[in-house]
């Protein structure tokens, strides 16, 4: 389901991460988030959020797709 | 770009990741709730738009093609097992489109433009698969002939640059034939093919290859193919790529000729789309915007102004009869669409007469204006004489008594009918048509056995070819036949015939 927010990491992570990653949404949207952390190793590194139908897109992975988008186009 | 030297590929690698910067991203996402028979029903994806292009997990991709309050319904293109409920899916941002340009020429590809002949394939230029035809102010009337290179076709049924005109007729009635004939006679006239098969058999597809290979056509050509085991989203996109390719060239300045073999499937995976999309659906359960379908897609032909460069777009759809019924609920439609129709008969094709040409029943609404002076000063009263030994020949059929000049009528119409065969992928030049025209005027044939007029025709061309050659490249030059032309051909056609006696 959309409505269901979810937290993707790649590698290892420690309970610390996840709350600092969800401290730091909960201000840029302006009230409290819930996560359902998934860990997901094809994103190399970083994160990615999944919060009410957008993406927050902070992982290796799509930071590489971005680079290879630039130097190909 | 770098010459051989390592380092400088290296700097220059070394510079661009320099230069690159990271913006994080932020996009919206889907949730796949349903798949099934490759359509595609999501959860989300509130802010996306009609015909865009969404990606699927494991690079599988999809055109959104209905929005509800409750979700997307999209169509999968291609076959992916990595579609699952569950899967996320996101928007690209663009609509559909497809690689175009001069690259494409002698290569077949996709509707999506993945190349299909294993060499690859790298275009800088891509255009939206859907787009706007011309508008009134920026088209011009169509004023300059496509010769196909059938002499049926070209002093009876001219099309000219820019026209859509529809080729109708059962199965096995060579519909392909005369679209493929059009394609080969253009490699001389500097126009560019583009043929879109749509749910055809990979076998006709690779034919077509083939002949257009051995023609020596295929450097002007770009084949679209969706064969019949492509998903009907492919198929279905297939018109649609095949005219974005075709129109890149158009609106710089060239003339080209787009085929679309047939249009009977493209509304066949249409309905399928629709049906599994739970569209209302009308009659012969089509949707209600059949009609819109082929009318959007034929729209986009057209002859440009002078200030666009002036380029053309002439299509040659196909659309498949059953029992030769032309009532049916597409073709009416893509009649009502085109500016004329070929219809040909399976009749007419089992009697041995290739192109199997219904006269009666084929016009041409605007290429009579655009047809060779030389060819309107010999095809005048064809049309009519045909339509005229047709009637009579029903009539004699029965042994009644004929009188001198309706058994006159009658040899005439038989040696004209000999005359318009040809034989598949044999085109004939502008000036062989005319003088072919010029002997059948002066009634040269008419000692000649019905059986032996094809050959005769053949010989007398490579007479004149041998004797007038000079008048005979001016008249395919300019297109005109002067007085002077005139008399030297009928003279050379009345030697031949006199030699030959």
């Amino acid at each position: 389901m959309v409505d269901e927010n979810m937290l993707k990491l790649a590698g290892d992570f420690t309970e610390q991460d996840i709350e600092r990653i969800r401290s730091g949404f909960s201000k840029m949207l302006g009230r409290e988030i819930r996560f359902k952390v998934v860990r997901d190793d094809s994103l190399i590194g970083g994160f990615s959020a999944f919060i009410n139908g957008k993406v927050y897109d902070a992982s290796v992975l799509a930071r590489i797709e971005d680079m290879q988008r630039q130097f190909t186009d | 770009m770098f010459g051989s030297d390592v380092k400088s590929v290296a700097s220059f690698l070394n510079s661009k990741i320099n230069e690159y910067e990271y913006k994080p991203k932020v996009y919206e996402y889907g949730v796949v709730r349903s798949c099934t028979d490759d359509i595609v029903q999501i959860d989300g994806l509130s802010g996306i738009s009609y015909g865009e292009l969404i990606s699927f997990d494991g690079d599988a991709y999809g055109l959104a093609l209905e929005m509800s309050e409750s979700g997307v319904g999209a169509v999968l293109l291609g076959k992916s097992s990595s579609v699952v409920p569950g899967c996320i899916v996101r928007g690209t941002g663009r609509v559909a489109n497809i690689c175009v340009g001069n690259e494409l020429l002698g290569r077949i590809v996709d509707p999506i433009g993945r190349p299909l002949d294993g060499l690859p394939l790298k275009a800088d230029k891509y255009r939206p698969i859907e787009n706007h035809a011309p508008t009134i102010m920026q088209r011009s009337p169509v004023n300059a002939p496509l010769q196909t290179g059938l002499l049926a076709i070209d002093s009876m049924i001219p099309i000219g640059r820019g026209q859509r005109e529809l080729i109708v007729g059962d199965r096995q009635t060579g519909k392909t034939a005369i679209a493929l004939a059009a394609m080969i006679n253009q490699k001389k006239d500097d126009v560019i093919c583009v043929y879109c098969a749509i749910g055809q058999k990979a076998s006709t597809v690779a034919q077509v290859v083939r002949i257009l290979t051995t023609e020596d056509a295929m450097s002007n050509t770009v084949i679209v193919s969706s064969t019949a085991d492509d998903c009907a989203s492919m198929q279905y996109l297939a018109p649609y790529a095949g005219c974005a390719i075709a129109e890149e060239f158009m609106y710089n300045g060239k003339d080209v000729l787009i085929v679309y073999d047939d249009l009977t499937k493209h509304a066949i995976a249409y309905r399928s789309m629709s049906l599994l999309l739970r569209r209302p659906s009308g009659r012969e359960a089509y949707p209600g915007d059949v009609f819109y379908l082929h009318s959007r897609l034929l729209e986009r032909s057209a002859k440009l102004s002078d200030e666009l460069g002036g380029g053309s777009m002439t299509a040659l759809p196909i659309v498949e009869t059953m029992a030769g019924d032309i009532s049916a609920y597409i073709p009416t439609n893509v009649i009502s669409i085109t500016d004329g129709q070929i219809y040909l008969e399976s009749e007419l094709f089992n009697a041995g007469v290739r192109p199997a040409l219904n006269v009666g029943l084929s016009v041409s609404r605007v290429g009579r204006s655009a047809q060779r002076s030389a060819m309107k000063a010999v095809s005048g009263s064809l049309r009519l004489e045909l339509a005229q030994y047709r009637d009579t020949a029903v009539f004699a059929q029965f042994g009644a008594d004929i009188d001198a000049s309706t058994a006159h009528l009658l040899a005439r119409g038989e040696r004209l009918t000999e005359l318009l065969k040809q034989r598949q992928n044999d085109v004939m030049a502008l000036s062989e048509q005319v003088a072919v025209l010029l002997a059948y005027e002066k009634d040269m044939f008419k000692d000649i056995p019905k059986k032996n007029v094809s050959a005769v025709k053949k010989q007398m061309l490579e007479y004149l070819d041998e004797h007038c050659a000079s008048t005979m490249h001016a008249v395919d030059m300019s297109g005109n036949l002067s007085d002077s032309d005139r008399n030297v051909i009928v003279d050379a056609i009345s030697d031949f015939f006199a030699k030959n006696k």
